[in-house]
């Protein structure tokens, strides 16, 4: 009966970390909109460049630890399920030029690049671990 | 020290490249003009790139001395050049003084050619640096298979 309760926690856990890459990959695809909208504003005047920021404290300024059921589990921040908040703001780093706007077309894109190769990693992530889920489901046959 | 680092540092040379295009291409566009807002001729302008390092308080900590001594660029400042104006004897322009001689703008069309050439292949240079970047990031995520 306890082998049996494990066995419903291992694969709970497993379907928790494909919903916590779902987040993930839906961060990125709302951040990929925010920094089209930059492009797509390069040449407004006074347009200052957004930025998807991303916070794991829940909303109320205490950071979200993982459980710790062990003595010997590393004590983590971060990854619980409702802990992603997302707000578009301004992007204070950069200066105006003569027209207000602040948009560097370059630096964009290169956010761009990125935020498209952090949602590989994340989709390569949830890959692996369906595929894990298809490996057990089969048997462990692989087939 | 991660592809985003690099991609963040390879942005900033793009952007710093092309604020000097810019400048160049104010340089060459008023090579004769002898009228400004602050009067007199056009002076020659400038970019001043800066290096500012990159923000790796995790660098710091794990002691990771290459993401300590990268560093990212920034036009610090758009400078003019103090050389004095070309004096071409031409009575007949309106700016031209008592003597005839017109003050034309500190400008050597060539050399700013020559710079536009340096700024558009340190351009190309980044655009390789950001690929080879991507290529190696698709790489590291190709090793999961």
């Amino acid at each position: 009966m306890a082998r049996g309760m494990l066995g419903g926690v291992i694969v709970t856990d497993l379907f928790r970390s494909v919903g916590l890459m779902h987040r993930a990959l839906d961060y990125h695809l709302q951040r990929h909109s925010v920094i089209s909208s930059n492009v797509a504003n390069v040449d407004t005047p006074g347009f200052r460049p957004q930025e998807l920021l991303r916070s794991d404290d829940g909303g109320d300024g205490a950071p979200r630890a993982l459980a710790a059921t062990d003595g010997a589990h590393f004590r983590m921040s971060g990854g619980e399920l409702s802990g992603l908040v997302v707000e578009a703001s301004e992007d204070t780093t950069v200066s105006g030029g003569l027209d207000g706007n602040s948009v560097s077309l370059e630096r964009e894109m290169s956010k761009l690049a990125a935020n498209d190769l952090r949602y590989d990693g994340a989709v390569k992530i949830v890959i692996g671990k369906l595929a894990m889920l298809r490996y057990a489901a089969n048997d462990g046959t692989g087939g | 020290m991660n592809f985003f680092t690099a991609m963040t540092i390879t942005a900033s040379g793009l952007d710093a490249q092309r604020t000097r295009m810019n400048v160049l291409a104010s340089n060459l566009a008023n090579a004769r003009t002898t009228r400004t807002a602050a009067g007199g001729p056009y002076q020659r302008l400038d970019a001043v790139f800066q290096a500012v390092p990159v923000g790796t308080r995790f660098g710091e900590l794990v002691g990771d001395s290459a993401a300590q001594s990268a560093s990212t660029v920034e036009v610090s400042q758009i400078r003019q050049d103090q050389a004095p104006p070309q004096l071409v004897y031409d009575p007949t322009h309106p700016d031209a003084d008592a003597r005839g001689y017109v003050a034309l703008p500190n400008i050597n069309v060539v050399e700013e050619m020559v710079n536009m050439i340096t700024a558009s292949r340190a351009y190309e240079a980044g655009v390789t640096a950001m690929q080879s970047i991507k290529g190696m990031a698709r790489s590291a995520l190709s090793i999961a298979g």
